[in-house]
């Protein structure tokens, strides 16, 4: 079954605020690398576990280097989900 | 062979959590180490448990923590070291790569002198190679020049150095130079 832009979009906020300790409603939807100081070099790294245990996927060393904003995020999910 | 100039059977190996007390105990032992040259960020109460905190959510995917043993008179192995390796991703403005850091290396006083340290560095470097970070940080404390002359030895180059300024020691208006 496909899972909605909007339900990736959820659940990776609900990540988010778990990970970087943040109330939800102070997700901005770009939020990016470095925006935060939660999301620095290792909070990255924690982050990319999270997702792949969250999503059941393993992320490739390329990906993750990639994968520096929420909408970046969500469409390499969206991606996966199709 | 005499007893006594038997060689000491060290042995290597990836960290499991009956580790975590005995590594967080040595993290201790390193922070207060840290402070008794001079470190000043404030220190933390439970130091052990909140280093372990830091890491163990990425451990065997992004992080890594070598252990080392050795037997001890009853023939039992017992930790007499360990390393923690991370991985972390660089900014964008910096080249936005993957990077390998070692860091918080401690080996017991009487395990010390036996390679241990160059032994636990090296396997970390191993497992840093096989993810495929770009190249390897470390940092050293300013006094700790053993350390620095091992790493050196190994490749290790010089970057850049790292100061503090404690705004009470700031001087604003310095003699000319």
């Amino acid at each position: 079954m496909d899972v909605t832009q909007e339900q990736i979009r959820d659940n990776v906020n609900t990540l988010m605020a778990g990970v970087f300790q943040l109330p939800i409603a102070d997700v901005p939807a770009d939020l990016a690398f470095g925006d935060i100081p939660q999301w620095d070099s290792f909070g990255h790294m924690e982050l990319m576990v999270s997702l792949e245990d969250k999503f059941g996927v393993e992320i490739s060393t390329e990906t993750i280097t990639e994968l520096v904003n929420i909408p970046a995020i969500c469409a390499y999910l969206e991606k996966l989900s199709h | 062979m005499s007893e006594e100039h038997k060689p000491i059977q060290v042995t290597y190996r990836e960290v499991v959590e009956a580790d975590f007390p005995t590594i967080a105990a040595m993290y201790a032992e390193l922070n207060r180490f840290f402070y008794s040259t001079g470190y000043h960020l404030p220190q933390p109460e439970d130091v052990g448990q909140a280093w372990l905190d830091s890491f163990r959510r990425t451990l065997g995917r992004f992080s890594y923590v070598l252990v080392a043993e050795m037997p001890n008179d009853a023939g039992v192995p017992y930790v007499i070291g360990y390393i923690l390796a991370r991985i972390k991703r660089t900014p964008p403005y910096m080249g936005g790569v993957l990077v390998g850091e070692l860091s918080d290396e401690w080996i017991v006083p009487e395990a010390r002198r036996l390679g241990v340290g160059e032994k636990l560095s090296r396997l970390a470097l191993d497992w840093l190679r096989e993810q495929k970070v770009h190249s390897v940080e470390i940092q050293v404390l300013n006094v700790n020049d053993a350390s620095w002359t091992l790493f050196n030895r190994m490749g290790f180059q010089l970057e850049f150095r790292m100061a503090r300024l404690l705004w009470d020691e700031y001087i604003e208006n310095p003699e000319p130079s």
